[in-house]
């Protein structure tokens, strides 16, 4: 023994001296090692020393090693691609271990599905804690349970941050697993206005209030679940939308009753006509509408088809409607008729709206986009982000003017005038026909004179308000601005040269000592939102979390689709290649490829994981049919899907080589590239909602993944499965 | 004794093949086959490392374990077969691109725990034995438990690995190895021990 930890101290000794930090550098050192000892040995080169001498020379030889080791531990690591290999171990672990449950988040903020793996068991059953009753999952089959979760129905846990053990009892036998949960805070975000301009109102989807303001009050008023949009009706009575509940709510400001209406969901946003008295709701999902509710009566009159999802809306002048969708970035006018409305025009986009506000006589369109190219053809600039506000005739939609807010360079690795203008969310025309613009990136109030000039800008440094969204002017001269990432609002008094603070939610203090894991959550909003000095923020490309439907080159020229960031929790590793074994090491992006941000914030790598972890996929809003489920799921099984896209998490958390699956696709890209391709097996749930497909979106829709575009035949055994059986597959996926 | 380690390893490599043939999963039969070997190998070498510490603890109760050392070289030579024709399965699959491939951390870490085991097995024999000094012999295969531990990463960084399974064996593996650490008893002294006992 003393021998052999002279031979290792020797080696580590040899190791540290070459100043290699890769494994394979001390392996050599140990042989090295080895023969050393051995050759000094039968020349007698060195005196015979007793074990523990030779033990002790090692342990000294060792320290420099030890040292060295320690000192370059981080790219140790790196070298021998161990980073965020406990992570990936982990996330394999909570899978395998059965009966095992996904997904791993639980928000208290919406409805959720999860899937429990059980097989061979009969009854399953959730329990979330000792005051709430235990859910009953049901049965799909093959071992496969889903569990059916409102947070408004079953309550919400009393823990609001943190792993939360739960059991799952199958068959009566109980199995501890445990479950992150989220409670999240008030997030204020677009304004409505009264038509006096005496009050605003402001939706905070995550805690199902209304936020109401006026003058010098704030009044928080309860809604339905999740609500999204709202438009004020009259000076006392609000509509609100609901991203949870297909359901409209009237509240009166004075009061009164709440009037509901109950609508073909998942609804967005919506949109009111004064005039004719005419509320429209956009229906998304894949059957996406605008609904046409009538006001006061408050009933659906007619629902008209749309092509895409509606992102936002609002009416211009002589009644006509101007929608935005994300999907395919294309600004729609309608007309009305008097079945719905009818198409009178279009505009395609580069990228879809960020922020979408019409003037007040309804004739000018302000619309913030991160790039917009005159040029046919996608942009082939790696990652290419260059803010700007468009100014458009909505009754022609035609461009009339551009202004860049954020100037930056061709190549995000130069310098640009990149600390300002960064990602424009909000915007409102004020009564000296400037137009207000908050950004979110740069954490700064604009009032910009158009046509272009200098703009009046006003920064958030004196008071911890960042990432806003949304500006409102009030009949008084006050301008509103709204934070979600802080929870807060501020104001900025005529005459006032600073904002002043409305805290809705805890102060950072309040969380740092009460709860530290949403405060640190809070700060890894911020710094979604934050832009980089190169102009761009993770939210430039993944709108509010979700995917902005545009395909970026991220390096070979090669447009990719990018992809919704929720529910990335216990998913390692991340990207379409499995590239990235860490959230938060896409950090890395930022800070070397987009030089960095301006502002200095410790931790910012950790708090930004937690920021991305704690957001939820959204349930399918297609409707329950367990029957047809149970059939689908047969199908999967029958076609193989499971074997890769494995319960419960339909994912085994792999890569695969693309050759494995669409050969011919494989050949190609390698003779483009040379590089064979790795892809990771994603997670089907929520598939419905993050079209298009496969590994470099080829695929727009299910059926093309199933049908065209699995040629071999690789990509699950779809072709034999019956048209009755693809049919029930497909109905089975929009399910998850 | 080296010829039961033959006929299990001969068997192991067979269910692999027959397992393949029947069921690739996304993989195509070859990338399984390959898996397979893998798993035969690692498992050999598991076996392997785990003979020393049972004889010496059989030998603590008054018992043997014959041929503790054939049956150990018998199971680090199946190792090291299984490993190489392991890793000539997975080249086949895409040799041109052999060393790009080799830019992957998994394979890498395979790649170590390849190299091992065959230098391993070419000092198994008796007449290298006999050039080296016993202590020498000793250290060099203590690298074993490198192959082991290069092994274990390898499939755990690689996509299907059999996380709980794996993780498992290599617990099993370093408790074992752990006792190693304990001061040997000799036949000589377990005799004593048991004459003392009343």
């Amino acid at each position: 023994m003393g021998r052999q930890l002279f031979v290792t101290g020797l080696a580590l000794a040899l190791w540290s001296a070459a100043g290699r930090p890769r494994w394979l550098y001390l392996l050599l050192a140990y042989l090295i090692a080895l023969g050393v000892v051995e050759l000094s040995q039968r020349v007698k080169l060195l005196p015979e020393l007793s074990a523990r001498a030779l033990a002790m020379l090692g342990v000294l030889f060792a320290l420099p090693g030890l040292g060295f080791a320690y000192k370059a531990r981080a790219r140790i690591l790196e070298e021998a691609g161990l980073v965020g290999i406990t992570e990936r171990v982990a996330d394999r672990v909570r899978l395998a271990r059965v009966p095992a449950i996904a997904p791993g988040l639980l928000s208290s903020a919406q409805p959720q599905s999860f899937f429990v793996q059980a097989p061979g068991a009969q009854r399953v059953t959730l329990e979330l804690g000792l005051e709430l009753q235990p859910l009953a999952a049901a049965s799909l089959g093959h071992g496969l349970f889903r569990v059916d979760y409102d947070p408004r129905v079953h309550g919400r846990p009393q823990l609001l941050d943190g792993e939360l053990p739960v059991q799952l009892r199958v068959d009566g036998t109980a199995h501890e697993r445990s479950l992150r949960v989220v409670a999240p805070l008030v997030h204020p975000r677009w304004f409505c206005r009264s038509p006096n301009a005496a009050r605003a109102a402001t939706p905070s989807e995550e805690t199902d209030e209304l936020i109401v303001l006026g003058g010098r009050s704030v009044q928080r008023l309860p809604t339905g679940d999740g609500p999204l949009d709202c438009a004020f009706l009259d000076d006392t009575h609000v509509v609100v939308s609901h991203r949870h509940a297909d359901e409209v709510q009237v509240l009166s400001l004075e009061g009164g009753a709440v009037r509901t209406l109950r609508l073909p969901g998942p609804l967005g946003r919506l949109a009111f006509d004064a005039l004719h008295g005419r509320i429209v709701v956009a229906r998304v999902g894949v059957e996406p509408a605008l609904l046409h509710v009538s006001w006061p009566a408050l009933t659906l009159q007619a629902v008209t088809p749309l092509r895409a999802a509606v992102e936002w809306l609002g009416f211009a002048a002589s009644e006509r409607l101007i929608v935005a969708s994300r999907r395919d970035a294309t600004l729609r006018a309608y007309s009305a008729s008097a079945n719905g409305f009818v198409p009178a025009g279009e505009l395609a986009l580069s990228r879809p709206a960020t922020s979408f506000t019409l003037d007040r006589e309804r004739m000018r369109l302000y619309v913030t986009v991160t790039d917009h190219r005159t040029t046919p053809g996608p942009q082939l600039g790696n990652h290419f982000v260059q803010d700007q506000l468009l100014v458009l005739d909505s009754m022609e939609l035609r461009l009339v003017q551009r202004v860049l807010t954020a100037r930056r360079s061709e190549q995000q690795t130069k310098a640009g005038n990149t600390d300002q203008g960064g990602s424009p969310l909000g915007a409102w025309p004020l009564r000296d026909g400037r137009l207000a613009l908050a950004f979110a990136g740069t954490d700064e109030l604009w009032r910009l004179p158009l046509p272009e000039a200098e703009p009046e800008r006003l920064h958030f440094a004196d008071v911890p308000f960042y990432a806003p969204h949304g500006v409102v002017e009030l009949a008084d001269g006050a301008l509103w601005i709204s934070s979600p990432a802080a929870g807060a609002l501020a104001v900025v008094r005529p005459g006032a040269s600073a904002a002043e603070l409305v805290p809705l939610a805890p102060s950072e203090r309040e969380l740092l000592a009460q709860r530290p894991l949403a405060l640190q959550r809070r700060i890894g909003e911020r710094g979604f939102y934050e832009s980089t000095r190169a102009g761009i923020a993770c939210q430039s490309c993944h709108l509010h979390a979700d995917d902005d439907g545009v395909a970026y080159n991220l390096g070979d020229h090669r447009l990719i689709p990018n992809l919704s960031v929720r529910g990335l929790l216990g998913t390692a590793p991340y990207l379409r290649d499995g590239s990235y074994p860490r959230i938060s090491d896409l950090d890395e992006v930022a800070q070397e490829r987009y030089r960095g941000y301006a502002r200095v914030q410790p931790g910012r790598r950790a708090c930004l994981q937690a920021f991305v972890e704690s957001l939820p996929r959204a349930r399918s809003s297609a409707p329950r049919d367990v029957a047809a489920e149970r059939r689908g799921l047969d199908a999967f099984v029958r076609a193989g899907c499971e074997r890769c896209h494995s319960f419960p998490a339909f994912t085994n958390l792999g890569q695969l080589p693309l050759g494995a699956l669409f050969p011919a696709i494989a050949r190609e890209q390698s003779q483009d590239s040379g590089v064979g391709e790795t892809v990771d097996v994603p997670s089907l749930l929520s598939i419905a909602s993050s079209a298009p497909y496969l590994n470099d979106g080829r695929a727009a829709t299910l059926s093309a993944v199933l049908d065209e575009h699995n040629p071999d035949n690789l990509h699950g055994d779809t072709r034999g499965l019956s048209e009755a059986e693809r049919a029930d597959l497909l109905h089975f996926l929009v399910s998850l | 004794m080296n010829r039961g380690v033959a006929l299990l390893w001969f068997t192991a490599v067979g269910c692999v093949l027959v397992f393949a043939r029947g069921d690739s999963g996304a993989y195509s039969r070859a990338l399984a086959v390959a898996r397979g070997l893998g798993v035969v190998s690692l498992g050999s070498l598991a076996l392997a490392l785990c003979v020393t510490p049972l004889a010496r603890g059989l030998l603590a109760l008054g018992r043997t374990l014959p041929h503790a050392t054939r049956l150990r070289r018998a199971l680090g030579l199946a190792a090291a077969g299984s490993g190489l024709l392991h890793a000539l399965c997975a080249i086949a699959q895409s040799p041109p691109r052999l060393a790009e491939q080799l830019e992957e951390p998994a394979l890498r870490w395979g790649l170590g725990a390849l190299l091992v085991l065959c230098a391993l097995g070419v000092t198994s024999f008796s007449a290298v034995l006999r050039r080296l000094r016993l202590s020498t012999w000793k250290e060099l295969h203590r690298l074993a438990y490198v192959a082991f531990g290069c092994g274990v990463v390898h499939a755990l960084l690689m996509p299907f690995a059999w996380t709980l399974p794996l993780l498992g064996v290599s617990a099993f593996v370093l408790v074992f190895g752990l006792l190693r650490l304990l001061p040997p008893r000799t036949r000589a002294t377990s005799t004593r021990a048991r004459a003392a006992d009343p």
